[in-house]
């Protein structure tokens, strides 16, 4: 029968020893392969909830409009994700919200920086370097503004002051405030400048182009004055930066600054407009500023157009400089005067200080204010 | 809701200790050489155990491995090395025809090796029947639902896979 010797010739066709036993070694290994298969998921899963663990709260943070439709959700979620935090320690200072007013769609906020235990940096006026950020959480369209208000010797804090004003009332959104440095030690002094000292005379005048880090102009004086800076052999780009290059005084000063003390390097006068140049030593190590006052002989008081600042490497140490502006009317510059105030912070403390608070808005029931 | 295989380890060998001659001898028969068939084998073993597929009881499960092993050996005549090898062999006139009369006398013995020779000479189709319907003992009904033809597909192909082993085996072997 063919069935039969069929399956006898076949009878002797088997898969090798061999070749079965690296299948069952597969199926043994494959055992193992199952299970890391099966701990993939859970490797993934942890992964993604440590993603969203982070990016939530992030977006929470950083996305008012995510924040806003949790807080719609949820409040207590909205907590959770932004918690309330009304005191921050960084570097040995406190920074803490003492008070907050809402008043309909304006709020004050009254914030503290105190010392830590063991630190003793706060004692005089604090500058924040325009390091502040204020960030509304919830809310639609705030604007305001953080000052210093003042140092009160008795608790040892320096107080500021934040106003804020929306388009609406406030409801119960959060306010964010982050502060990233700080000036202490700040101290001012106002005292009257000898003129002649500093004076150039025309021969001495020179001009030359800096690169500017920043400038400041009179509202009034913008277009002016950028005119003015550039109508002066400018107008052009430096060959390798794209910022704008401005004219200023070309003076030889380099025995006279120092990189901790502020100097007057020159002052120049020509066809109503009166130049002041400083150098502020090293910034990165404190702040040092001056406002100026300039009246004539008639004792009326010269318009500030603006200035620009500009830094330099001299002998391999950086310095600061900065150039004002004055436009006005001068007869007899022995006459005038030169009042200047001048600022400084010895001590630049970075960090990253932050509070978070509600500004809720007061029910009437209770003090206005929310003293804490 | 979606089936879950509850094979265990054990029951992974035991599969594979039972149906790899069935797996192999099949694959032998339609590849015609044991080095094909060896990685067909192992290719049926790797979808077994990668798929984890779910059986409804042992007629199922040896039915998946024909199948799979039948769909295996077919796409392995698809690879680019096979249609050359095929291409060759077809120039000589040896592949999916009948035997030359002198392949036949040279082929025509009653040795066990000698059969399976002279069976490797029908064209692929008859041997998957010839092997499903003579070595695992299948019925027509059964070999139709492997191969997802109808049964009277199948009878005629046995038929005709008869009759080709007649005129191939002459009087040697008695096919019914």
């Amino acid at each position: 029968m063919f069935r039969e010797d069929y399956q006898l010739a076949y009878k002797g066709i088997k898969v090798s020893e061999e070749l079965k036993k690296k299948v069952l070694l597969e199926a043994g290994e494959e055992k193992h392969a199952k299970r890391r298969e099966w701990l993939s998921p859970v490797v993934m899963a942890a992964v993604m909830i440590i993603c969203l663990c982070v990016s939530v709260p992030a977006a929470a943070e950083n996305v008012p409009a995510f924040y806003r439709i949790v807080e719609e959700l949820s409040p207590k979620l909205a907590d959770t994700l932004v918690p309330i935090e009304e005191e921050c320690e960084e570097k040995g200072i406190i920074l803490c919200v003492e008070a907050v007013n809402v008043q309909g769609n304006q709020a004050e906020i009254i914030l503290s920086f105190r010392d830590g235990e063991g630190y003793d940096k706060i004692h005089g006026e604090v500058d924040l370097f325009d390091s502040y950020r204020l960030t509304s959480l919830g809310g639609n369209g705030n604007v305001g503004g953080c000052s210093f208000l003042k140092y009160d010797e008795e608790t040892d804090k320096a107080y500021f002051k934040i106003d804020l004003r929306a388009d609406e009332d406030f409801s119960r959104e959060k306010l964010t405030v982050t502060v990233g440095e700080l000036l202490c030690e700040k101290s001012k002094e106002e005292r009257e400048i000898e003129l002649s000292e500093y004076l150039l005379t025309e021969t001495e005048y020179g001009i030359r182009k800096v690169t500017v880090n920043g400038k400041s102009w009179n509202d009034e004086s913008w277009g002016k004055l950028e005119e003015m800076f550039r109508a002066e052999k400018t107008g052009e780009e430096l060959p390798d930066d794209p910022r704008p290059a401005y004219c200023v005084m070309d003076i030889e000063c380099k025995d006279k600054i120092q990189q901790d003390e502020q100097v007057i390097t020159g002052i120049f006068y020509r066809d109503g407009i009166l130049k002041i140049q400083t150098c502020n030593g090293d910034l990165t190590k404190g702040d040092r500023h001056v406002q100026w006052k300039f009246r004539n002989e008639k004792g009326e008081e010269l318009t500030i157009l603006g200035g620009v600042g500009w830094k330099e490497e001299i002998d391999g140490k950086r310095y600061d400089f900065e150039e004002t502006w004055f436009e006005g009317s001068v007869e007899n510059l022995d006459e005038c005067q030169l009042l200047g105030t001048f600022y400084e912070s010895k001590e630049s403390v970075r960090g990253n200080w932050k509070v978070t608070f509600r500004l809720q808005q007061d029910t009437g029931e209770n003090d206005s204010d929310r003293i804490r | 809701m979606q089936k879950k295989s509850l094979r265990t380890d054990d029951s992974c060998r035991e599969d594979i200790e039972r149906y790899s001659d069935m797996v192999y001898k099949l694959a032998f028969s339609l590849l015609k050489n044991e080095y094909d068939a060896e990685d067909v084998y192992q290719d049926v073993f790797y979808q077994y155990l990668h798929k984890n597929p779910v059986f409804q009881g042992e007629e199922h499960k040896k039915a998946w491995f024909l199948r799979v092993t039948i769909n295996r050996c077919r796409n392995f005549f698809h690879t680019a090395w096979m249609l050359k090898v095929m291409g060759i062999q077809k120039s000589g006139e040896v592949e999916e025809t009948m035997p030359s009369p002198s392949a036949e006398e040279e082929a025509l013995k009653k040795e066990p090796d000698k059969l399976i020779e002279l069976v490797k000479t029908l064209p692929q189709k008859y041997r998957v029947v010839i092997h499903l319907f003579y070595y695992e003992d299948l019925s027509i009904e059964e070999i139709s639902s492997i191969l997802k033809k109808k049964p009277s597909t199948v009878r005629t192909q046995l038929t005709r896979a008869r009759a080709l082993l007649k005129e191939v085996l002459k009087e040697d072997f008695y096919v019914s």
